[in-house]
Formats: structure tokens, sequence, C-alpha cells
């Protein structure tokens, strides 16, 4: 192979990190956008338990809070991703 | 109910006043806009968000803003010097120490304590160094090559 060769048997440094060293990457928790609001999750915490109910009146009280969404609904907009077919190697 | 708070950040002063359970973190990206500090656990355990508070190695995520009042931190953003990159910053680069770099922050703070400590530490005791830092993607040979580089590079005059 020639030495003229830009790319190949080289290391290259990396276009992205020179604001990635100084603190100027944009990442999701970076961004601010007008009328943003935040959401958290709360998970039980008792493992394998089946939810029966979840009364959200004191958290929907708080100063604040917008909507809680609870389990059933998160599930419709956050459905597990799913292979479209088996992997096959 | 709010606290006053007077603090040096990246050498500018900065007052406000500030509930006091607002964590150093949250202060520094929410109230300075410095956002190159990460949150990655908030439980003290990844080092994402290590500033540096008076020269040492803090996990901003621990401490509450309020308890920097007086103090100096120093943050990522604060710690190229007139456009020249840091030798750790440096090092980062040209040793492929990142990917994504998010942890990649609180890395080079922790770095920058480690070798003010140990001019020309092991690798044993670089990884030592590091063990408050988490990376998810790059994999620590890399990172240990890049604080090896600072380290025989870590001359230059002006930095932190």
């Amino acid at each position: 192979m020639s030495d003229a060769t830009p790319y190949v048997g080289r290391a290259m440094k990396r276009v992205e990190d020179p604001r990635l060293i100084q603190g100027l990457g944009t990442y999701t928790d970076d961004l601010k956008l007008a009328g943003l609001m935040h959401a958290c999750i709360l998970r039980s915490p008792h493992a394998h338990a089946r939810i029966r109910r979840i009364e959200t009146s004191a958290a929907k009280a708080i100063p604040g809070v917008v909507a809680f969404s609870p389990a059933p609904t998160s599930t419709m907009h956050a459905a597990p991703c799913r292979a479209r077919r088996p992997f096959r190697i | 109910m709010t606290i006053p708070v007077r603090l040096r950040v990246n050498h500018a002063p900065h007052q406000h006043d500030i509930e006091p359970r607002v964590l150093l973190v949250h202060y520094l990206r929410d109230v300075c806009g410095l956002t190159g500090t990460h949150v990655g656990c908030e439980t003290g355990i990844c080092g994402a968000c290590t500033v540096l508070v008076n020269g040492k190695a803090v996990k901003s995520c621990t401490m509450f803003a309020v308890q920097a009042d007086g103090f100096e931190v120093t943050t990522i953003e604060g710690l190229a010097a007139n456009g020249v990159l840091h030798p750790v910053q440096q090092g980062f680069w040209e040793c492929h120490g990142l990917q994504c770099g998010y942890c990649t922050p609180g890395m080079i703070m922790a770095v920058v304590h480690l070798l003010a400590q140990q001019k020309a530490p092991t690798r044993g005791q670089i990884a030592s160094g590091l063990r408050g830092n988490l990376c998810r993607c790059t994999g620590y040979t890399h990172i240990i090559d890049a604080v090896s580089y600072a380290a025989s590079h870590a001359t230059e005059a002006g930095h932190v």
C-alpha cells in the first residue's frame, strides 16, 4: 500500500472531539425548548407485584404537576421494540 | 425559601438566591447555563458530574450549591485557556479517549485533579484514580492512554 494513502492504515483524529472535550456537546438533557416539561418515572418498590390501582389525586394536587400517566397509558406509547423476524446469521 | 450564594465559576463571579436543596450540578447547568457538566446517575456513582471545587475533584451531584459558597469552581468549559486545549483534553483527543463523550467532562476533571497530585502516575495509579468515573462505551484502555499522554505533555504553563 502506498505511503500516500491519506486514510487507510492511519489513526484518524475525530472531528467531533473538540466540542465534546470542551463541554460543548448538546445532549438531550441540555436542550431547552419553549414550553418544555419534565417527566419522571415512578417505579414500583415491590418486585413482581401486581398493580391493582394507582391513586393519583395527591400527585395531581402538587403545584406544577400537569399530568399523570398511569402505567397502562404509558405502555401504549412505549411498547417494547420487536424484531420483525427472527435473526438469522 | 432561598439562600444567597456567591462563588466563582471558571474565574467569573456568580451571585444568586437559590433554594438550599439545589445540587451544585443543577446550579451549574440550569442557573449558570454550563451544560458541559453532565448528570449521569444522580447517586454519586458514575462521576459524569465531576468538577473542581477549590482544585479538588468533586462529584457535583453530591454537593449542594450553597455548600460551594465562597469557593472557586472549575468546570469543563473553563479548562481550555485562551483557545488552547488543556493537556488532558488534548490527550483524550489524541488517544481516542472518548466515543459518545457523555462521561468525558467528568473524566477529564477527575484526571486534572489526579495529575495535580501525581505528576507521572503508573497505569495502575491512573486506573485507581479513575475508579469513581464510569465509561460505558470507550473502554478504559484508551482513557488510561489519554491520561498517560497528558502526564507526559503537561508541562505547558497557565493551566489549572
